[in-house]
């Protein structure tokens, strides 16, 4: 305990004009884990990227196991023992699991170039079933798995009995509360059982205080402060890291400080008695300058009905009304003053290879033709109001959404809807991916859209987020409905999570 | 947030050749052809320049031109249609039969545009409503197009026909290819960058599950770019056909394939998207039009102006896919 | 290391497009190829050339002229290439191989001239006739003939290159082998009566391209039925139409037919030894068809294997329109170009081209030995730089036009030129 894994000296990083890592010097023992914590481009993932060979330093040393260490690629530090699980899916569609798991082993189970495959599906099960993860089944297509499941599957695939750092990239925020379970049991393991080092990057403060041995915080490419694990576990340890990773005080304001659930009578949108899929008959009203929460384990069907709501997915009965009107599409719900952002903020909610202006004038293009032109002028002047008023990092409106940072992706795609001046909002975990500056924002914007009347539909996994804004929250189990919580003062979130699971 | 903008002008700068490598390597090609067979071709004492010269350019490039302008609303979107050649050739064939028996050009082309919005139907819809990639379509349309254009060629018992009593000249007039160009592009320019056919074109080719969530309707607007293309197509035929005044079995032949090679070597994506611009086809047809009248005159045999347009070819693509500096990754 | 890999990876994926490119293009290396003996020839020419030079004034006008060529490999391209070689140098002109439209689309062929045209072209030799009328419309000035095509836009009713018959810069034009079809499918009957087939099938490249086979082909039929109504043993035909070969080989199921299994002979109004035979040699081999079935047809391809066939094997009879049959396009132009046309030349026509006929072993052996169509050997023409120089005017003032022609009808083009 408490040897040197990998030293980091004097590391600096440059994309172009952009610096994002400093003069970075950090350490990493043996059997810590060890959590880095920074806002977005804080440069918390450039380190480890640079460390297991993702990319080089523009300069500064590392030395690894006492030698000098410069990793040409993933592969290679990989073997070395650096694994990293990135943020993005890293999996192989289309072919089996097992061959997921040893993609780039497959020299271990062939003979004279023959593949035996019944070897390869028994060791992956049983890697599997070392994990604690029996539902995946090594034979089974990859195809087959959402999301989570292939998270979990790159992570059997990362962990080796060499691995002696490995790298946890944002890795939670794609897991559901029993991914989560998995990969805690195993990273715990990994540093109190077999001596190995974590280094665990994220920015939910909760889950990084509650594992972590030793936090380092990092703020605009510079380490600003550790923390050991006494210092996280005194009181005002959140508040301190927030003030380490944000630079000035945020204030105390961060969910809405009101309890009064009241709102409109008048129904913004209803779904009546609507069966699709696993879900049967289900009802929801929705009010103006009503917050409605839907909370649940990822797979629980709260994400489909904010789609059913949408217009994506094709209801196979009962209705989807707003203002006397049927949504059936995408475009109807538009034009009935309705907006979506999507859950898969980069695959759905945004064209990242277009500018920040042809993003938020998208849905409002029709609004701004005249005749049948569309006006440079008048797209720009749109997008200028909203980059202004949502203060939306950038040099320029024709900068493109790939090179913004998650937070102000996620402003681009309120944005969007705020130009469109859609008065129904579906907001499908609508800060994920996001920081706490950013976030902060986005409550304030959604406590404004309920003072401003709008109706807002906030489906999330983050609790706290809902009992911090929803005026109701639904939790949903197994495709349904199982208990609604008015908001209250003392609604805390252990009372909701005994309904989820 | 304070420090909202930061940045310097010169960064945008820098940024912007980064972000549009491929457009100056796509007008850096043309721009190189021009200039080499101006300064060369004196030296062999021919001209580029010479009107002559000038207007077997126009001829070479104004059926490319005309259908890849057209065509960039279908790659935008990050369609494929290999059925072009083949409409092509069907156009052209029913403009001389029609010609002939009736004496005028004009019930051809209505009938041809009204075909054109058949194919467009047929390519653009049946995507959307049949959930197939447009592709397949275009092959089936290809396919029976070419099977029709055999045996009304074998029932006519000639792999050539020709207008008989239309004079046709004036399709061979340099200056008239060029105002149609000229007035194709500017309405395609128009309608691809100053209305929503063209940028919910690019969207969708871009990211169109966006797309479809901000409210672009996927049929109709593939529908539409289908039929802006079938329009192109149609006025590209006219060119074709009357450039001697006839059609042939073989008319068209490989037509998707330049227009491919053109829209690639102008720089545009071939899986469509935000870079897609209608310059692009301008350009790269141009650029190959240019090199098959410059090359002879430079004194390269014809066998080796292929070998020259594969190589300049590859350059271009080289450049102009090249990966992208690093990229943060958050 | 990896962006190593990467950059060796796209070096590697370059050439390989290069290479495809290249190849995909095969007739360049083709051409390359046949260029290669050009120097040799260049030489052989270059002594003519002095001797044309005693015999000529000198005051002759030189020029470019254009080849349209319909193949772009092959023994007809190579002897093609290495005869202009030698005229062109002794005519003093240079000369350009173009590539036609390959389904002679007259568009195809005038973008094909518009882009190969320089200031100095002033004549063109067309190999095939679609868009003659658009090209010579283009250009006014150029001096046109024809050669291995009968022309029929010029000359064919309703021709839609029909104009050209009358411009007197058009030449005439030089068939690949007999322009009427009657005559075709005359020789075609007699070749099978005096074979002693009983049963005969036909095939045939499609009508639409090939007009005059289709007339060929009724020829060959009411020649045979001529023949039975006094023969005691009777000619059958099997099919009453012929089978078109639409550009490809005939078809596998063909010998699935039970009446195509105990031919006697396939007549392949084609290229029968590209389009035929190796269907039959499988059907044959594997018992499908009649061992014994012969086939007559046109062309001529360099392949070892075909040569030996032919006259002992499966080709009893091959056909081939002399590729020497140029020589008669290389006169009109160059008399045209010099401005000293024959005195007795009125109006352009379609001459028929000399058959090389190989009917045998012994033939084929002359042919392969002694001619230069396979090899585009120039010192093995049956007319030779010497000997063809007395068609020109520029060397010999009395030279005529129906001389010409008596030349092109006589045996020298046919295989009897190159018995030993």
């Amino acid at each position: 305990m408490g040897e040197k894994v990998l030293q980091i000296r004097h590391m600096r990083k440059e994309f172009g004009p952009t610096v994002a890592l400093k003069d970075v010097d950090i350490t990493l023992n043996r059997g810590e884990i060890r959590g880095l914590i920074g806002e977005n481009g804080s440069g918390k993932s450039t380190i480890m990227s640079i460390a297991s060979g993702m990319q080089p330093p523009t300069s500064g040393s590392m030395t690894y196991l006492e030698k000098p260490w410069h990793p040409a690629n993933m592969v290679e530090a990989q073997a070395a023992g650096i694994s990293m699980i990135l943020q993005e899916a890293n999996t192989i569609p289309g072919v089996t699991v097992a061959q997921n798991i040893f993609a780039g082993h497959e020299k271990e189970f062939s003979r004279m170039g023959i593949i035996n495959m019944e070897k390869m599906y028994r060791e992956a099960d049983q890697l599997l079933e070392k994990f604690g993860i029996d539902r995946i089944h090594a034979r089974d297509s990859i195809n087959h798995y959402n999301f989570e499941d292939r998270k979990l599957i790159e992570i059997v695939r990362c962990v080796t009995d060499d691995t002696r750092i490995l790298v946890v990239d944002e890795t939670t925020t794609a897991l559901s509360l029993e991914g989560r379970e998995i990969l805690y049991r195993l990273i715990h393991r990994m540093a109190e059982e077999d001596d190995k080092t974590i280094v665990f990057v994220s920015h939910d403060m909760d889950e990084i205080i509650e594992h972590c041995s030793v936090l380092t915080v990092l703020r605009d490419g510079e380490i600003v402060g550790e923390l050991s694990r006494a210092e996280m576990d005194a009181p005002d340890a959140v508040q301190r890291i927030r003030y380490l990773m944000v630079g000035r005080e945020i204030g105390e304001k961060y969910y809405r400080e009101d309890f009064d659930s009241s709102h409109g009578e008048e129904v913004a949108l209803e779904l009546k008695d609507v069966p699709w899929g696993p879900i049967r008959h289900f009802n929801m009203k929705l009010h103006k300058g009503e917050i409605l929460g839907f909370g649940g384990l990822s797979g629980c069907g709260m994400h489909e009905i904010g789609r059913i709501a949408y217009g994506i997915e094709k209801p196979e009965g009962g209705t989807v009304i707003r203002n006397g009107k049927e949504i059936r599409t995408p475009l109807s719900a538009i034009e009935s003053g309705i907006g979506y952002i999507s859950k898969n903020r980069d695959r759905e909610a945004l064209v990242l290879d277009a500018s920040i202006e042809q993003n938020i004038v998208l849905p409002s293009l029709r609004s701004l033709e005249k005749g049948i032109v569309v006006l440079p002028g008048d797209e720009h002047r749109m997008a200028e109001k909203e980059i202004e008023s949502f203060r939306i990092k950038c040099y320029s409106g024709r900068q493109l959404v790939n090179t913004l940072s998650g937070g102000n992706k996620q402003k681009v795609s309120f944005a969007k809807w705020s130009a469109k001046e859609s008065e129904v909002i579906i907001m499908d975990c609508p800060t994920r991916g996001v920081d706490i500056g950013v976030k902060q924002a986005m409550y304030a914007l959604i406590e404004q859209m309920k003072k401003d009347g709008k109706a807002v539909l906030m489906i999330s996994e983050e609790l706290s987020e809902l009992v911090g804004m929803a005026d109701e929250i639904v939790i949903m189990k197994d495709f349904e409905v199982v208990k609604t919580f008015k908001r209250a003062p003392d609604l805390k979130q252990t009372d909701i999570i005994e309904y989820m699971i | 947030m304070e420090e909202t903008v930061k940045m310097t002008a010169a960064v945008p700068a820098r940024e912007w050749l980064k972000k549009n490598v491929t457009t100056v390597a796509s007008y850096g090609g043309l721009i190189f052809c021009v200039l080499l067979f101006t300064i060369v071709t004196p030296i062999k004492g021919e001209s580029i320049w010479s009107a002559e010269k000038l207007g077997t350019l126009m001829s070479n490039v104004i059926v490319t031109a005309l259908m890849s302008v057209g065509a960039v609303f279908i790659y935008a979107m990050g369609n494929l249609d290999i059925s072009i050649g083949k409409q092509i050739s069907i156009y052209a064939t029913l403009m001389v039969l029609l010609g002939n028996t009736t004496g005028s050009l004009v019930p051809g082309i209505v009938l041809c545009l009204l075909l054109s919005l058949v194919f467009a139907i047929i390519n653009g819809a049946s995507g959307p409503l049949f959930n197939i990639i447009p592709i397949i379509p275009s092959v089936v349309v290809m396919q029976v197009l070419s099977g029709i254009i055999t045996i009304v060629y074998a029932v006519l018992g000639t792999r050539s026909i020709t207008l008989r009593t239309i004079d046709y000249s004036v399709f061979k007039s340099p200056l008239l290819m060029l105002v149609v160009l000229l007035v194709e592009i500017a309405v395609a320019m128009f309608l691809f960058n100053y209305t929503r056919i063209g940028k919910y074109a690019k969207i969708l080719g871009a990211n169109k599950t966006a797309a479809i969530q901000s409210g672009v309707s996927l049929l109709k607007f593939r529908l539409l770019c289908y039929m802006i293309a079938g329009i192109c197509f149609v006025v590209a035929a006219i060119f074709q056909m009357g450039y001697t005044g006839s059609a042939s079995d073989s008319t068209g032949t490989g037509f998707e394939m330049n227009i491919m090679v053109s829209l690639i070597l102008g720089g545009m994506p071939i899986s469509g998207g935000m870079r897609s611009r209608i310059s692009a086809a301008v350009v790269g047809s141009f650029t190959f039009a240019l090199l098959d009248v410059g090359l002879p005159l430079i004194g390269l045999p014809t066998r080796m102006t292929f070998i020259a347009k594969a190589v300049i070819f590859l350059i271009v693509v080289l450049i102009t896919s090249r990966k992208k500096g690093g990229a943060l990754p958050r | 290391m990896k962006k190593l890999m990467k950059k060796m990876a796209a070096v590697v994926m370059v050439l390989a497009m290069a290479f495809c490119m290249l190849t995909a293009c095969g007739t360049e290396t083709g051409s390359n190829k046949a260029a290669a003996p050009q120097k040799e020839s260049g030489e052989n020419a270059g002594e003519g050339n002095e001797n044309a030079k005693k015999e000529n004034d000198g005051d002759s006008r030189g020029g470019k002229i254009l080849l349209l060529s319909n193949v772009s490999s092959g023994p007809l391209y190579d002897f093609h290439i290495a005869y202009l070689d030698m005229w062109m140098k002794e005519l003093g002109y240079s000369y350009e191989v173009i590539y036609g439209d390959g389904a002679n689309d007259p568009a195809g062929n005038l973008t094909a001239v518009k882009n190969a045209m320089t200031s100095d072209v002033v004549g063109l030799i067309a190999m095939q006739d679609g868009g003659i009328g658009d090209i010579m419309a283009e250009y006014p000035e150029l001096y046109v003939v024809g050669e291995a095509s009968d022309m029929v836009s010029v000359y064919g009713a309703d021709g839609a290159s029909a104009a050209c018959a009358e411009n007197e810069r058009f030449l005439g034009t030089v068939a690949g082998g007999y322009a009427d079809g009657n005559k075709i499918g005359e020789k075609m009957a007699e070749q099978i009566i005096e074979k002693g087939y009983r049963k005969v099938a036909i095939c045939m490249s499609p009508a639409f391209a090939y007009p005059q086979y289709a007339i060929a082909d009724k020829a060959l039929r009411a020649n045979i039925e001529k023949h039975n109504e006094t023969a005691a043993e009777k000619i059958e035909i099997i099919d009453d139409e012929p089978t078109v070969l639409m550009f490809k080989p005939l078809d596998d199921t063909y010998f699935n037919e039970k009446q195509h299994q105990d031919l006697d002979c396939i007549v392949g109004f084609c290229s029968g030894q590209t389009f035929i035979y190796p269907v039959l040699i499988n059907a044959i081999g594997n018992g499908q068809a009649n061992e014994n079935t012969k086939i007559l047809t046109f062309g001529l391809e360099k392949d070892q294997g075909l040569v030996d066939d032919v006259g002992t094997g499966i080709v009893q009879g091959l056909y081939v329109p002399n590729f020497e049959n140029i020589f008669y396009a290389v006169v009109m132009l160059d008399n045209a170009i010099q401005g000293r046309q024959f005195a007795d030349f009125e109006k352009s026509e379609v001459l028929d081209g000399a058959y090389v006929n190989i009917t045998s072993d012994e033939i084929m052996t002359a042919i392969e030995e002694n001619s230069p169509l396979l090899n585009a050997d120039m010192s093995k023409l049956a007319l030779s730089l010497e000997d063809g120089r007395q068609y020109f005017t520029r060397y010999n003032e009395n030279a005529s036009y129906a001389q010409l022609v008596e030349l092109m009808n006589s045996d020298t083009f046919t295989e009897k030129g190159y018995e030993k």
